[in-house]
């Protein structure tokens, strides 16, 4: 049983991480727009921008537009945020040592992304513009096509541990734990280098699931339908959104470092977090450049392509854990 | 404790006096009211205190028995009886008369058959409850109705034929004749005696399994469901739905606890799993297609039929499993697997009939069920429509809700038992059942109302508290699964599987996650959310105006929208994928003839699995 | 309660008049269904300026000025058809000089414009970085035209009778040195487009007008280019220094977004060329650069340019005085913007921007006419200014 004292000190740790989890964001957000910038022949936006952004949104006056539905317009985007901040909270950043109770699962991990989701296809219908209900038809599409091979490349790390027997095992710390020593020679024992294919699958839908090219923008693309469910949002309120969105930076890399890159797995405490985020700034430079270098597709790509190659992908990995080879 | 007996026939009594309705206005309610509370009662008293025994009637062969599981199975019926009646006060307002008696009849019948533990005597009360809720379809009497009704009627009685044959097979096999007979089909004597050990025996409970999987229903067969249900008035539908599925569906699982002790096959296990991912992924492919709202529900019925299906073919699969390696860890899979089905039952029956009831009351208040003709009801019926919120959102499994709780077991107890590809085609399953429902919810309640709904008013209240009371338990169970687990799920698991493990050493079970915690730590985001709104302070915000009207470019109504024809309507979602449904959807002709070949086609396809002696 | 108002499944998106991915003013009435467009209504007109009108009321040299600010991207266009008209009507023979001047102007004005429309393709289907480095590249064209003629863009080189600025020998080597630049940018650029899978994904096969159709609704240009028909005006009716120069006509098969890109692209290095073949002329041919203008006797003329949109048309008609009685002007942006109505149904709603932006509308020049409608007796007509201030009176 949990005392009291349990529930404060897990509180106390959920503010820290998110903490950890904001300034991670803001600093890889600030890089990722430097960086794309420079490709870009641009200069770029100084360190501050990225939150500067956010903060002038919070100065702006409140308002519901006449035709929205005021209880979910503006619960969306509290959900939004409240979601990724659980979800910030759930991946460990980077340790297998992740206190006891909050070892969150990885299908619960997989629900909660679908539900950051779910908060844009509401506030997109909410709302009551045009722009906002075609923007969240498009979310709906992503999250069904993007959702079959995102969740057999979660599982797979996992799987892999169980090999289908009954000591199997879907938190996410002992996927971490499971990458320690080496593979071949002296490659580390990663589960990018042993199913390679499902972790590209896993990092396309993660790709994707962070608003980057080639497929990420197209439930906003602005110069199809504005800015898609978010047509009708302004001052605090959106300001609330571009702040959920600001933790993608954070919880989508972690998620990739803690299941395909060993975490920050094999040092001791203040290391593991800064091979960690290391390795999560590396995944953010890596998205940065697919998504500089790429155009965007329309939706009904998106829908063949997750549910054909990158299906294949995932499934190709599944096979090989179920086979055992 | 109360003898099952008795509340049939107080029921069965109650119906004949409704009578008395055709002269009393309203007599006819409180007798309903009355005699389905006492049943609801009944019930939940025979759930705080029984000792398992066998009923009074035992002499005729009518060996009513109480314990954990055919409990859980007459409170599905009975609550949601209870809850059915209480919303048809309003709902119905035409013949309610023999509306009452049927409603009474069937009522009786189902919670005669949950309790029987005799496979005759649940072969009779599934044909009374059948021919009873014909009527119920049909209760309109419009072409439409009695076209549902008759249909219904036709597969059902088809289905069961196989029944009877079965049912022969095994008087044959038991060489018992006369009366007495009738006691070889008491569950306790199947399963000790050893008569179904032959082929003739597996064979006879086979074909048992495939008219009762009718009922279910499971997927090549479920056509009737649909036609049936969209046919009937809303009430009926979710008596369908929430309980007669249920109730009628058990003897498969009874079956199913019967297969667990004769089948010591791994392929017959995996095909029954197979059956229920393949129902939950079609049905809800084919769920997507569907503009009539109750349409809609009900092939979303099928797939979560499906889940539950699954669960109980991984918990065979795991008791395979043991009696392979007789490591005693795969009971543990085997229960979780088994008490994952059965949680998935009842929340089922819970946020389905929210559903159900929601879908009646916007058709009582609006006149129709096409999902592209409705827009914007959150504004004219706000109760219907949050309480719509919850049940779609439960049924999508979103977390903190009971749906998620259930599914999240299932996916543990398939990966568990080593097949975790079931798992993924049920996550994937629930993503669908997710766009199914947010495109529901999004063209009925959300954006704009075309112009005649300004004439809409909220539902009666008595319509809309069954629904609240419903929606109060899809949240409970939510946070709290543990209470549903402990005090219904696990006593019924005990009867299906006596070697189960109890709640806390099985990991599967005892729900792991801390739901609280995490209901905590989402209601902490939410504050910071708000805090952040709020945070510049001042001023208030500004009211809506035409400034505020939806930005469209500036042709329409220079340059804010105010038109109805740019009302997108559920259409938006079905883009990527629209000539899948719409081949789906021309595979569901309506025709009963072409649904009998199907069902014949699946029967031999099982069958002949047998035969080559796969299964 | 019953509802009896049926509504349709398919519903109307509002593209325009002010929408993200259109530059200017129009307003296409998009009906949808989930995504994909089922018919499409196009209004014009939302930036009437009444330009000719204004014509009438100024002299010809001032007038050089008034259509030069027709467009801002095709300046040099307008002024050279005008100017060319103006000539024609005044019997003024071109110096041998000016006339390469002009095709210079008017070749690095094309390279100019088709690096913008180029840029703007590529952020329309999401390839930010593409246009970024599309228009890094346009720099140097506008850095040469800088150079040459003291702006940007309206670059105020044509008069009637010549060009106003000469070229210094010194700088013809300095402009080489850009081209060659701009070759190498227009070759990445061509490769980028052809190769690339996305660009590829979101152009081939989008929005095709069918060889027939386009023959019929008379499209021109770079969009009648792509549909296989080689029409051209500086082949088919040579102006300028066109009649000496050897260039190709870039065409393509299909019709589609990608056949509009690949033409425009390969026209891009053809006006290379023939700057490049203009400079190596500039180098030898001297003599003056301005032809002496006497007046302007009654009658009327047409000329024509090949605008790097296509066929651009102005018509002149002469009192004798120095004003002229009536001037019209012909954009192909007026012909082009039809061919929307035959491409854009079935097509995807994403595809809307990037097919509008294929035929590169101008809306700047195409709005210089009103549209009236009459709401009792529904009458679209046409008219001037005069007509209209009559009618509203």
């Amino acid at each position: 049983m949990q005392t009291v004292f349990d529930y404060l000190f897990i509180i106390a740790l959920y503010f820290a991480v998110i903490g950890l989890a904001f300034f991670f964001s803001w600093g890889a957000s600030w890089v990722f727009r430097k960086l794309s910038a420079r490709l870009q022949a641009r200069r770029g936006p100084p360190a501050y921008q990225p939150i500067a952004d956010i903060i002038k949104l919070f100065g702006k006056e409140r308002f519901t537009p006449a035709l929205s539905n005021k209880f979910l317009y503006i619960l969306s985007p509290l959900l939004a945020l409240s979601a990724i901040l659980i979800l910030s909270f759930m991946i460990p950043p980077g340790t297998p040592l992740w206190p006891g109770p909050l070892a969150f699962d990885l299908i619960v991990i997989l629900y909660f992304s679908v539900m950051f989701s779910l908060a844009f296809v509401i506030a997109g219908w909410a709302s009551g513009s045009t722009w906002g209900k075609i923007g969240a038809s498009r979310e709906v599409v992503m999250i069904l096509s993007v959702e079959l091979p995102l969740a057999i490349a979660l599982l797979i790390p996992s799987l892999a541990l169980a090999r289908g027997g009954f000591s199997f095992s879907l938190s996410i710390t002992d996927v971490i734990s499971a990458q320690q020593g080496t593979f071949i020679w002296i490659l580390p024992n990663w589960f990018l280098f042993r199913y390679p294919l499902a972790a590209i699958a896993l990092f396309l839908t993660l790709l994707t699931k962070s608003w980057m090219r080639p497929f990420g923008d197209i439930p906003e693309a602005e110069q199809e339908i504005f800015a898609g469910s978010l047509t009708e949002y302004g001052g605090p309120l959106l300001g609330i959104f571009e702040l959920a969105r600001l933790f993608r930076f954070y919880v989508f890399t972690a998620l990739f470092v803690d299941l395909y890159l060993g975490g920050g797995v094999g040092f001791v405490f203040p290391f593991d977090l800064l091979i960690f985020l290391a390795k999560c700034l590396v995944i953010v430079i890596l998205m940065t450049i697919v998504h500089v270098a790429s155009a965007r597709y329309r939706i009904s790509h998106v829908f063949k392509w997750f549910l054909t190659v990158c299906l294949a992908f995932a499934l190709f990995s599944l096979i090989r854990v179920l086979v055992g080879f | 404790m109360i003898d099952p007996a008795i509340i049939i026939i107080v029921l069965y009594l109650a119906a004949a006096l409704t009578l008395i309705g055709l002269r009393v206005k309203r007599a006819n309610d409180v007798i309903s009211i009355l005699a389905t509370g006492f049943a609801l009662l009944a019930v939940i008293l025979n759930f705080l205190l029984f000792p398992p025994w066998i009923s009074l009637p035992g002499i005729l062969g009518l060996d009513f028995t109480v314990n954990g599981y055919t409990n859980l199975i007459a409170l599905i019926a009975t609550f949601i009886g209870f809850l059915v009646v209480m919303y048809s006060i309003r709902y119905i307002e035409h013949r309610k008369s023999s509306y009452s008696v049927f409603v009474l009849l069937t009522m009786g019948s189902l919670v005669g058959m949950a309790y029987s533990w005799n496979l005759f005597w649940v072969f009779v009360f599934a044909e009374l409850a059948t021919i009873t809720s014909t009527f119920l379809i049909a209760h309109h009497f419009k072409t439409t109705s009695l076209e549902g009704g008759i249909k219904y009627l036709i597969i059902q009685f088809f289905a069961s034929i196989f029944v009877i044959v079965g049912l022969g097979l095994i008087y044959q096999e038991a060489q018992v004749f006369g009366y007495a007979g009738i006691g070889v089909f008491s569950i306790e004597f199947l399963l000790t005696s050893g008569i179904l050990t032959g082929f003739i025996g597996k064979l006879s409970l086979f074909l048992i399994f495939l008219g009762f999987l009718v009922k279910v229903p499971s997927f090549p067969i479920h056509t009737w469901l649909p036609d049936a249900s969209t046919a009937a008035p809303a009430s009926i539908s979710t008596l369908l739905h929430a309980m007669m599925i249920k109730v009628a569906g058990m003897p498969a699982f009874l079956i199913l606890l019967l297969f667990y002790s004769f089948f010591i096959s791994v392929t017959f296990w995996v095909v029954i799993c197979s059956l229920g991912v393949l129902t939950m992924l079609v049905c809800v492919i084919i769920a997507f297609a569907q503009d009539d709202l109750k349409r809609l529900l009900a092939f979303d019925s099928v797939s979560q039929m499906g889940y539950v299906i699954l669960g109980l073919g991984i918990g065979g699969l795991a008791i395979t499993y043991y009696s392979l390696s007789a490591d005693s860890l795969w009971l543990v899979v085997a229960a979780g697997g088994i008490t994952a089905g059965l949680f998935h039952l009842l929340n089922h029956s819970l946020f389905k009939s929210v559903l159900f009831f929601s879908a009646g009351a916007i058709e009582h208040e609006t006149g129709t069920r096409d999902i592209n003709k409705l827009g914007g009801l959150l504004q004219a019926m706000p109760t219907t429509g949050y309480v719509m919120l919850i049940g779609s959102l439960a049924i999508a499994g979103v977390p903190l809700l009971n749906g998620f709780t259930s599914k999240w077991m299932i996916y543990n107890a398939c990966i568990a038992a080593g097949q975790p590809a079931f798992a993924l085609i049920a996550i994937f399953t629930s993503a669908l059942t997710f766009a199914v429902f947010l495109r529901l919810l999004c063209s009925v309640f959300l954006g704009q109302a075309p112009g005649t709904y300004d004439k809409v008013h909220p539902a009666p209240k008595i319509m809309v508290v069954p629904s609240l009371i419903l929606a109060a338990g899809c949240i409970l169970f939510g946070f709290l699964p543990q209470i549903a687990l402990v005090l219904l799920i696990f006593p019924a698991t005990v009867v299906l599987l006596p070697t189960a493990i109890p709640p806390p050493m099985n990991p599967l079970f005892w729900v792991s996650l801390d739901l609280f915690l995490l209901a905590t730590l989402l209601f902490i985001g939410l504050i910071v959310g708000y805090v952040l709104y709020r945070i510049k302070g001042g001023a208030q915000p500004i009211k809506a105006d035409e400034k505020t009207m939806p930005f469209t470019g500036g042709a329409l109504k220079d340059p804010y929208l105010k038109v109805d024809e740019a009302r997108p309507a559920s259409t938006v979602f079905s883009h990527p994928f629209k000539p899948l449904l719409n081949g789906f959807r021309r595979t569901h002709t309506g025709l009963v003839n072409f649904y009998i070949v199907w069902f014949v086609l699946f029967a031999l396809l099982l069958l002949s699995l047998l035969f080559v002696g796969w299964i | 309660m019953q509802i009896d108002k049926v509504t349709a499944p398919e519903y109307v998106v509002p593209l325009g008049p002010f929408h993200p991915a259109l530059l200017e003013g129009e307003y296409f009435k998009l009906k949808v269904e989930g995504e994909k467009v089922l018919d499409v209504d196009l209004k014009l007109g939302y930036n009437y300026r009444g330009i000719m009108k204004l014509a009438e009321s100024r002299s010809y040299h001032q007038n050089i000025y008034l259509f030069e600010r027709v467009c801002g991207i095709c300046s040099a266009a307008h002024t050279t058809a005008y100017t060319q008209t103006a000539e024609m009507l005044g019997g003024i023979e071109l110096p041998d000089r000016a006339r390469y001047i002009r095709t210079l102007i008017a070749e690095l004005e094309r390279i100019h414009s088709h690096l913008l429309w180029a840029g703007v393709g590529m952020e329309l289907i999401g390839f930010k970085t593409l246009f970024m480095l599309i228009w890094r590249d346009r720099e140097h064209v506008l850095d040469v035209l800088e150079a040459i003629s003291g702006n940007r863009q309206h670059y105020a080189m044509n008069t009637i009778g010549g060009v106003r600025k000469d070229i210094d020998k010194d700088m013809i080597p300095k402009i080489e040195e850009k081209l060659k630049l701009l070759h190498k940018a227009t070759e990445t650029a061509t490769k980028a487009v052809l190769e690339d899978g996305g660009i590829r994904a979101r152009t081939k096969g989008i929005g095709t007008l069918d060889k027939e159709i386009a023959r019929k609704i008379c499209v021109v240009g770079p969009v009648a280019r792509a549909t296989g028909m080689a029409i051209d005006v500086r082949k088919d009716d040579p102006y300028a220094a066109y009649d000496e120069i050897p260039f190709d006509i870039i065409t393509a098969e299909g019709g589609d977004i990608l056949s509009m890109a690949i033409v425009r692209l390969g026209e891009l290095v053809e006006s290379v060329k023939i700057s490049q073949f203009c400079l190596d002329k500039l180098k030898t041919v001297g003599g003056p650069i301005r032809a002496e203008v006497k007046e302007f006797p009654t009658g009327e003329a047409v000329g024509r340019v090949e605008a790097p949109r296509g066929e651009l048309m102005y018509y002149l008609v002469s009192n004798g005085t120095n004003i002229p009685e009536r001037a019209r002007v012909r954009t192909p942006s007026y012909l082009n913007d039809y061919a929307l109505l035959f491409m854009l149904p079935g097509e995807s709603l994403a595809d809307v921007p990037i097919t509008v932006a294929s035929v590169d509308p101008c809306m700047a020049c195409t709005d210089r006419m009103c549209s009236v409608t009459d709401h009792r007796i529904q009458i679209h007509k046409t008219g001037t200014l005069r007509d209209l201030s009559k009618s509203f009176r």
